[in-house]
């Protein structure tokens, strides 16, 4: 291909319109190299990354299909195919903590996803600037307190004895209640202190993107009258909805995997009927008495809740092409 | 397009992954290569030693570590594997893999059978002969300390740390006992259950008051109740073992006892004289240790040197006093016992195979395990930490109070109760001696008379892996449905109850009896 | 924008929810806070609430001079691994994102989707750490920069709002004849600064977070940052049965608790201090004026 091009053509290119788009395998690496060979020097850095640090160690998971020992090494490994997911799924135990697991990361998504969003759509609309930074800046302390922090402030807050909760329930004359001893508050609390630790983080992307949006918008909805509820309805959130939906394939990728420190930490005997969920349980068996860890038994259980998370992913990302055009990738 | 670049990208990770394949590979290969049980030559000067970095501190802060070298001869370096128990043995788990370990390193007993049997660390039965004639004249004198290091085919897999005799004690605030106008301690069980019923009717109006406050499991006086984990005269295992410890998991719950003990916890529990966020496991260590500090609580069974603790942590109160109560009798009437492991099976000195030092570290151990050795271990330098007197006692001249309060950093006589850094012969009595006055006060006359070593059972891989599985199901089980009857969710009836063992059956009771009882007898032979 | 006159409903709500906000988040802090500056027998006899007792700067003074705990070496490796980590990470995931978001780049859709792939599928410490180990990365400082020069999460939101800017800008680019690596640079860099802002904070924040890595990898205490510091000295303390000895200062006691909060402080005054700077960056209408509709 000649290099000076008529610019309707470098347009074309730019737009993804190739030439010809039945070039010959020649061609193809010529078209590459001259249009995007730039582009492929910037890849490179990136490229790296991925191949060296995250595609290269996802064939450790031939793991889950051994039985691992850590001085033989994945190639010396004995090869035990599916027998650690037999073991997993015909235990019926498994399937208890597999119903907790799911009811918990459901929950979770439900509630901790919206939430971030509504948080910036209000703190954009405080009126004193000052207020607002502080406000904003405040946010962000709970993703700094560690868990075993977070979790013991929660205890004293619903501790039976003298935590604020059951101070004011014992005033308004019921009973005190040690929440952390139900089984039916594990799962509230838990996504209480979820929601905490991550809503003012989670908020700086749909606070950047709001400020992104051009205001042009929000000056021709004020000459036609609108109020400030209906510019948010009409505006901000139309404009914020590629970012939503990215976030929420994103989150369901991680969908099945809760946060085992703070699972663990507020669980007691108590609360297992609920609490218990399969991490804890894979820990459990790994650094119990006499446990030896079970890498094989931990990878197949990650692997399983991989293969679910990405079909969620895929299945959801489809969908949502389908419907708006909008997607993660 | 897209067809060959995924193509093109796929098989630049085939030939990474190939690359890294063939790497491990050849790792694994050097490690068979090398030595199986040839002897290296001669002994050096000098070997390096991986161990947790709590220990590796505590043995830099010890004033004679450096004299420890010089009489043996021997130079150790120490290495870092880690801080935390937990990491550091994921970390020891990562390394064998990659084949840099040092000279010695500290396993738990399940790494070091495992990794044995797949030829990561060397047998050191041939370099005990040779270098380690104190080892192995001790080894022979206590067959049961042997066991526990030996395979079945005879291979010595590493050397354990030993623990001193010592386990948890019944402690109580003498003040408010004196208040509530109890003047005489129980020795029963029954006598216990009435005191604390007095010191609740006394201590009514003091809110979040409760009798008695505690950590962790709250099953404690199995041992009194006659339905602890036990190898009894036949050897026939009952209960699920767990070294005669109880500590929530090791009972024997078709004993009698257990029901009789699972009924007093109720009691208890109904007449607030145990802490409920305990019992519930809703407390944490710090909650109890504010508890009991400020006289929410009254009476506590836990480590023995927490009432130094906490008289050293109470707020200025000239009245906050605490002593120990002795151990309450068996339900019919004779006297119980408390145990401990001598084993801890978390401190295993091994050698990695191929390893050209190995006999540097056995003639450094054998030092330890030698008269002169254990001689420092115990009583420290003479002249500097204890005097030796003309009756062949010694004395302590370096004062607890001063060197406990030594901050992080100075050399110190090394007061610490679980110096686990080498494994070496424990001397009680030159334990107890080194403890500060008012622990010796009460806890050498109680060790002498209730604490014992239990009988401990080493575990094949796949026995110990099975048993871990189980257990992981069977102590949730557990715990839940004995709370439940604590608790008064449910009736204790004779239904309920066989409903109770029916489950315990169901998440593998009776296997891990079984696996226990097979692991003892193959021990035996 | 014309000024609404006098302060409406909707304010007042607004501003009760953030009010209420305000408190729940800085509660901890100040809980953290009274308890390092407190006495250790105030702290255990549970008398904090959101003042300390016993005020005294003992815990801040022991913990910076304590060579044994090494917080200033810590402190400095933190700011070293974080400073770079991140530099490298942003310029790298800038990049990586500016080009799959070219549409002349027709290899875009199979990349994203091997890195939504790796997103999904986590590989496990074991495999990580073999691969890591056989590039030299063990007790090497590069293994806090290089393994995650890329955030899946940031890539996505990266490329989601490099999508958004107007094709229009890279056209007129076109025609003055620059070439990609200029138009990265010279024209999408700059107009991407609430981007930019967004994933340099949150890298920031994790590379200062982030204690696992250095858990297995830097076992070499002068090559420790201070979050993994801050998990021995947690961890150490609760592991073993006997108590963690008290220290004594002036009459003052420093127990595990106050030292543990004092560094707990000591790890997150230096973000918050980053925030504010950020958060200059995430302004209005820098779009505006850019393209001629």
């Amino acid at each position: 291909m000649s290099e000076n091009l008529y610019i309707k053509d470098r347009f074309d290119i730019v737009e993804g319109v190739t030439l010809n788009s039945k070039m010959k395998f020649g061609q193809n690496i010529k078209y590459e190299i001259k249009n995007c060979g730039l582009l492929w020097l910037m890849l490179i850095p990136g490229l790296v990354v991925l191949i060296l640090f995250k595609i290269a160690p996802l064939l450790g998971l031939t793991i889950a299909f051994e039985n691992y020992s850590s001085f033989k090494g994945i190639f010396g490994s004995k090869w035990v195919g599916l027998k650690n997911f037999k073991e997993i799924l015909s235990d019926p135990y498994t399937w208890t903590v597999a119903k907790n697991t799911i009811l918990l990361a459901f929950w979770t998504l439900l509630i901790s996803f919206p939430i971030p969003i509504i948080f910036a759509l209000f703190l954009e609309e405080v009126r004193f600037k000052k207020f607002k930074k502080f406000v904003q800046s405040i946010s962000f302390f709970p993703y700094f307190i560690s868990v075993a922090v977070a979790v013991s402030i929660l205890c004293s807050f619903v501790s039976p004895a003298d935590g604020i909760i059951n101070v004011i329930l014992v005033k308004l004359g019921s009973s005190s209640i040690n929440f952390m001893a139900e089984p039916g508050w594990f799962r509230p609390l838990y996504v209480l202190l979820h929601v905490w630790q991550n809503f003012g983080y989670a908020a700086i992307v749909y606070i950047a993107a709001i400020r992104g949006i051009d205001p042009t918008y929000y000056e021709a909805a004020q000459m036609d009258g609108a109020n400030r509820w209906k510019k948010m309805h009409y505006i901000t959130v139309p404009c914020l909805l590629p970012m939503m939906i990215t976030m929420f394939i994103i989150n369901l990728g991680s969908i099945l995997s809760v946060d085992i420190n703070k699972v663990l930490l507020m669980q007691n005997p108590s609360t297992y009927s609920t609490s218990d969920v399969l991490q804890t349980y894979v820990y459990r068996m790994a650094f119990g008495s006499s446990g030896f860890p079970q890498y094989s038994l931990g990878t197949a259980l990650s692997l399983f809740q991989s293969v679910i998370a990405f079909i969620l992913v895929i299945a959801t990302n489809a969908i949502s092409k389908k419907i708006s055009d909008n997607s993660a990738f | 397009m897209k067809k060959r670049i995924l193509a093109t990208l796929l098989c630049a990770i085939t030939v990474a992954a190939t690359l890294t394949g063939c790497g491990q590979r050849k790792e694994t290969g050097n490690e068979k290569n090398g030595n199986e049980t040839e002897i290296t030559e001669g002994v050096g000067t000098s070997f390096s030693y991986t161990l947790p970095g709590k220990y590796l501190n505590w043995l830099k802060d010890l004033n004679y570590w450096k004299d420890i070298q010089e009489m043996s001869g021997i130079t150790v370096e120490l290495v870092n594997g880690g801080e935390n128990d937990d990491s550091y043995y994921q970390n020891v788990d990562l390394s064998v893999g990659n084949g840099n370990l040092t000279d010695a390193i500290i396993v738990k007993q399940s790494q070091a059978a495992v990794y044995q049997a797949q030829g990561a660390f060397m047998d050191l039965t041939d370099l005990i002969n040779e270098y380690g004639p104190n080892i192995k004249a001790y080894i022979e004198a206590n067959p049961e300390y042997a066991a526990m290091m030996t395979t079945s085919d005879g291979a010595i897999y590493g050397i354990p740390a030993q623990n001193p005799l010592y386990t948890n004690l019944t402690f109580y605030r003498t003040d408010m006992l004196e208040e509530a106008g109890i003047t005489a301690l129980p020795t029963t069980i029954d006598e216990f259950t009435d005191m604390l019923r007095t010191l609740k009717k006394y201590y009514e109006s003091e809110t979040g008051y409760y009798p008695w406050v505690g950590r962790d499991s709250y099953l404690h006086y199995a041992e009194c109740f006659e339905c602890l984990d036990t190898i009894d005269e036949d050897g026939i295992v009952h209960g699920i073992y767990n070294c005669s410890l109880g500590n929530g998991i090791g009972y024997d719950i078709y004993a009698d006892g257990f029901r009789d003990m699972i009924e007093w916890y109720h009691t208890l529990y109904q007449e607030g004289l145990i802490d409920p966020e305990w019992v519930c496991g809703t407390s944490t260590e710090e909650d109890w240790q504010t508890k009991y500090l400020t006289g929410k609580g009254t009476v506590c069974d836990d480590y023995f040197t927490r009432p130094t603790w906490f008289m050293s942590n109470a707020e200025d109160n000239s009245n906050y006093n605490i002593d120990v109560m002795d151990l309450f009798k068996t339900t019919s009437g004779g006297p119980a016992s408390r145990y401990q492991k001598l084993v801890n099976p978390d401190r295993y000195l091994v050698i990695p195979e191929g390893c050209d030092n190995a006999a540097t570290v056995i003639k450094f151990l054998d030092w330890m395990f030698s008269e002169q050795g254990q001689e420092v271990m115990h009583y420290g330098i003479d002249g500097i930490n204890t005097t030796k007197n003309e009756d062949g006692t010694y004395t302590w001249i370096a004062d607890f109070a001063v060197e406990a309060i030594k901050p992080v950093g100075e050399p110190n006589i090394g007061i610490y109760q679980d110096r686990l850094t080498f494994p070496y012969p424990v001397d009680n009595q030159a334990y107890y001696e080194s403890l500060d006055a008012k622990v010796q006060s009460y806890c050498i006359e109680y060790f002498n008379q209730y604490a014992s070593y239990a009988k401990q059972i080493v575990y094949s891989e796949e026995q110990a892996e099975t048993r871990s599985n189980i257990l992981a199901k069977y102590k949730t089980q557990f715990d839940s449905s004995v709370l439940g009857f604590v608790r008064g969710d449910i009736q204790i009836n004779d239904d309920t109850w066989n409903e109770f063992l029916e489950r315990m059956e169901s998440v593998g009771y009776s296997k891990i009896n079984e696996i226990d009882q097979n692991a003892y007898d193959a021990m035996v032979k | 924008m014309k000024k609404q006159r006098g302060i409406t409903t909707f304010d007042v709500i607004v501003t009760i929810m953030m009010a209420f906000v305000l408190l729940t988040c800085v509660y901890p802090f100040l809980y953290e806070l009274s308890i390092s500056l407190s006495d250790g027998k105030a702290v255990a006899a549970g008398k904090i609430t959101f003042y300390p007792i016993g005020t005294n700067l003992q815990s801040y003074k022991y913990i910076m001079t304590a060579e044994r705990l090494g917080i200033v070496k810590g402190f400095i490796n933190s700011v070293i691994y974080t400073a770079l980590g991140t530099i490298v990470a942003v310029i790298v995931t800038f990049m990586t994102a500016y080009v799959l978001t070219r549409k002349k780049f027709r290899a875009r859709r199979v990349i994203m989707f091997l890195f939504m792939t790796t997103f999904v599928f986590e590989a496990g410490i074991v495999p990580t750490y073999i691969i890591q180990s056989k590039l030299g990365l063990v007790n090497n400082i590069l293994v806090m920069i290089l393994p995650m020069a890329i955030n899946t999460y940031l890539l996505i939101i990266c490329r989601t709002f490099l999508n958004q800017i107007s094709p229009a800008i890279e056209e007129a680019a076109i025609v003055d004849g620059a070439n990609d690596w200029i138009v990265m640079w010279k024209i999408f860099f700059p107009i991407s600064k609430p981007t930019i802002a967004t994933i340099t904070l949150f890298y920031l924040v994790q590379k200062w977070n982030d204690y696992l890595t250095p858990l297995i990898y830097l076992q070499k205490n002068k090559l420790q940052p201070l979050q993994l510091i801050l998990y021995n000295f947690t961890a150490a303390a609760n592991s073993t049965g006997s108590p963690l000895e008290n220290i004594n200062v002036n009459g003052h006691l420093l127990s595990y608790q106050t030292l543990t909060a004092a560094i707990v402080i000591i790890t997150i005054v230096p973000i918050l201090l980053v925030y504010p700077f950020a958060q200059k960056y995430f302004t209005t209408g820098l779009m505006v004026g850019s393209v001629k509709e």
